[in-house]
């Protein structure tokens, strides 16, 4: 069965949302930063058990004018990732509102939570610690990443979209 | 080895929403290497937050430039006191001073968004009555969308006119020599020129896409797709669509939208849970209207439960495609009488002498039929304008053969119905097809009159921002100086800057001067400034017909209050107005 799905990335300026999609659907990272204007689109094929899902994944600007058209953006979307800097715990605490931005648009619409840059840390991580300290809601998978090895960011996706297809 | 420049980063750099960035190519006047490098490092020290180790080599590779190129750029901006760059060990220190200014563009987008709010009543008044928002609407309001949007909007748009454009080139066809000589003539390929020629416009492509999520439900495009993804610019559309609804607050469900670009246009029709987006290359009539209305619902009505329950199931959606397909080949192929008619004519030509007869007897044949119908067309519009109030229709007629067809819109079906009973009933006329649509003229023209009202209210607006800013600013001259020096150039330049966002403000320059000296001496060095001003002002490009050169008077200048501050100075100030203040 071919499936298609909108999936929405959310998360503060320069969390990692378009480095994550890139590594992910490119499998490249650049150090370098470019604003996301708007919104920007890229698609995704996954297999499942069997099924090809095609993820239609809509990239949000951060902290500009856009955040006040945001919620248009967000409709109907089949799942969302929620994305944190590791380095700046200003982006993690910012992730519940986006969470309860999404869940109005998308009444139980499934979400994932994103730590990003562990490779900017110099030690480990208790990531449900982090989950707590950041006030996010528990019940949603909690995956630490780094765009910059590559390490977990397929799991991210694999696991959205096992929640969205309910397996 | 060295590589060319990257021109793709650069526009990536002027389509960035990096006020900063731009504001510094513009304050330093910075060549495009220049300012692919400051944006370079701008991103890499996190927005000119942090300070970077790195060296030129990486720097070079960075902005695609030659190791000695890379040097060059980082000393010019280094010298141009935008950074500080000096050298530890084998590496470079970088660090970007801090911005004490406010920039330009903040003040615009602040600007822009006052101008917003005085309309935004207005807008949802007119939006809270009853109109019909046809393309007209869209037409109107776009222009009040910030750049930003309309940016986004040709971004996406652009590759997609780019792959119609390709597509167009292919389709040359080897028979149609006559419209290959045309076409070598005008550049545009043989075969779409004839289809261009024998039908009035053509559906290039035919989107069906999810209301909610953007994804593609069907498509159907006239030749095979090329290398755009049709997901994505599905998913713009979507974006761009959302956005001008969010921004309008439209609440209308059945809203009809159009996006013009380049030589095609977007034409949109919504449904409750799908929107059908037309890709239409040249003239659609009015009919065409009707026909997308029709297709759209009726892909609605057949297609209900399905596109309800839809949850990304592609294979379910099966039952949409063969419709889309039709719709798409309806209207992108020659009708088939006219290809017959094509080969007929060829057999006749084998025929020989019989034919020369038979084809002085169709041209006089139809130089009677061109007469007949001219004849019988300036009869029914005489035959109408005696029957029916002029300002109740807006039709064409169109005359063949005795059968008059009739497009355009009138205010009601009894106009309509009145309408074609006075076609019929002309003499001479052996048919009527009546296509006249039944459309709210008054309306559509009190709307019309609303938007423009609103226009002019923004443009009172921005006029009197334009005024508070310019009244600021006094370019002073030293004694017995006419020319423009550095200092005068810059405000010259500030007074550049601010008026170039309102195209339609005239400037009155007016002049003043100190006590001392004579009269005449005065007058003539004012005039002389005045002039210069005037100069600088056009040399940047405000078209000379804008900047009024004011005669110097004393007497005026003292019962300004404006200048009455600067009565003891000399120096120049501008006034901005409307055209028809004079
Ligand atoms: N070290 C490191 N840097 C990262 C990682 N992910 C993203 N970045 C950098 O963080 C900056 C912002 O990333 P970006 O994906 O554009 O952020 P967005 O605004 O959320 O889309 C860029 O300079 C990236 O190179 C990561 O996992 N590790
Ligand atoms: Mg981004």
């Amino acid at each position: 069965m071919l499936i298609q799905k909108k999936i929405c990335l959310l998360g503060d300026f320069a969390v990692g949302k378009t480095s994550l999609i890139r590594r992910f659907v490119y499998n490249e990272f650049s150090e370098s930063y470019l604003t996301t204007i708007g919104v920007h689109i890229t698609k995704k094929e996954i297999l499942l058990g069997g099924d090809r899902l095609v993820l239609i994944i809509w990239d949000l600007a951060g902290n500009d004018g856009f955040q006040k058209t945001a919620a248009s953006y967000l409709a109907g979307a089949a799942g969302a990732i929620f994305v944190g800097d590791l380095s700046r715990s200003e982006t993690m605490s910012g992730i519940p509102s986006q969470m309860r931005m999404f869940e109005e648009s998308n009444p139980g619409s499934p979400g994932v939570i994103v730590f990003n840059k562990t490779d900017l840390l110099p030690g480990p991580v208790n990531p449900m610690q982090t989950s707590r300290e950041a006030g996010i809601p528990e019940g949603a998978p909690v995956f630490l990443t780094s765009c910059k090895t590559g390490e977990n960011v397929g799991s991210v996706f694999d696991s959205l979209a096992g929640l969205i297809l309910g397996r | 080895m060295r590589k060319e420049i990257d021109i793709r980063a650069l526009k990536r750099i002027d389509e960035l929403d990096n006020p900063y960035l731009r504001h510094f190519v513009r304050r330093h006047n910075l060549d495009d290497r220049e300012a692919l490098a400051l944006g370079v490092l701008m991103e890499q020290t996190d927005h000119m937050r942090l300070a970077i180790r790195t060296s030129y080599s990486m720097i070079a590779r960075d902005v695609g430039v030659s190791t000695s190129e890379a040097y060059r750029l980082v000393q010019a901006l280094h010298r141009r006191r935008i950074l500080e760059s000096r050298t530890d060990g084998e590496l470079i220190r970088i660090a970007f001073y801090p911005i004490k200014e406010t920039v330009d563009e903040i003040r615009l987008a602040y600007k822009n968004a006052r101008r917003l709010d005085v309309v935004e009543g207005d807008l949802r008044t007119i939006k809270g009555r009853d109109y019909l928002p046809r393309a007209d609407l869209f037409d109107d309001i776009y222009p009040l969308m910030g750049s930003l949007i309309a940016r986004k909007m040709s971004e996406a748009l652009r590759s997609l006119a780019h792959y119609i454009d390709k597509r167009l080139e292919a389709a040359t066809s080897l028979r149609l020599w006559r419209y290959r000589v045309r076409s070598r003539i005008s550049g545009v390929p043989a075969g779409e020129l004839m289809l261009r020629d024998t039908l009035p416009f053509i559906v290039e492509e035919l989107f069906i896409i999810e209301k909610k999520s953007g994804i593609l439900m069907a498509h159907h495009s006239r030749k095979a797709e090329g290398e755009v993804d049709r997901d994505l610019v599905s998913g713009m559309l979507t974006a761009i669509r959302d956005f001008v609804k969010t921004s309008f607050k439209k609440k209308r469900e059945d809203e009809v939208d159009e996006i013009a670009y380049g030589e095609a246009r977007i034409l949109i029709r919504a449904e409750p849970y799908f929107y059908a987006a037309f890709v239409v290359t040249g003239n659609p009539d009015i009919e065409f209207n009707l026909e997308m209305d029709r297709f759209a619902l009726e892909l609605h009505r057949a297609n209900r439960s399905l596109v309800r329950s839809f949850n990304g199931d592609m294979d379910s959606l099966e039952p949409l495609r063969a419709p889309v397909r039709g719709f798409v080949e309806r209207f992108s192929t020659l009708p088939s009488e006219e290809r017959e008619g094509g080969a007929s004519l060829r057999s006749l030509k084998r025929a020989g002498a019989v034919v020369a007869v038979l084809l002085i007897c169709l041209l006089g044949l139809a130089i009677y039929h061109s007469w007949n119908d001219a004849r019988i067309r300036k009869l029914t519009i005489a035959r109408l304008a005696g029957t029916l109030p002029v300002h109740m229709y807006d039709v064409e007629l169109k005359v063949g053969r005795g059968v008059v067809t009739a497009t355009g819109m009138a205010s009601s079906e009894d106009i309509v119905r009145r309408l074609g009973d006075a076609l019929a009933s002309t003499p001479g006329v052996k048919g009527v097809d009546n296509r006249v649509l039944v459309v709210d003229i008054e309306r559509i023209s009190r709307f019309r009159g609303e938007m423009e009202t609103i226009r002019k209210r923004m443009d009172a607006v921005l006029l009197a921002q334009t005024r508070e800013e310019l009244e600021k600013i006094v370019i002073r001259f030293p004694i017995n100086v006419a020319e423009l020096g550095k200092e005068q150039d810059f405000l010259v330049k500030r007074i550049y800057e601010i008026i170039r966002h309102h195209p339609a403000a005239h400037l009155d320059v007016v002049a003043f001067a100190d006590k001392t000296g004579s009269f005449e001496i005065n007058k003539s060095l004012a005039e002389r400034r005045v002039a210069a001003v005037r100069a600088g002002l056009i040399a940047r490009g405000i078209e000379p017909s804008r900047v009024h050169p004011f005669p110097f008077d004393p007497a005026l200048i003292e019962s300004d209050p404006r200048m009455a501050a600067h009565l003891d100075e000399r120096g120049i100030m501008i006034f901005a107005r409307m055209a028809e203040e004079e």
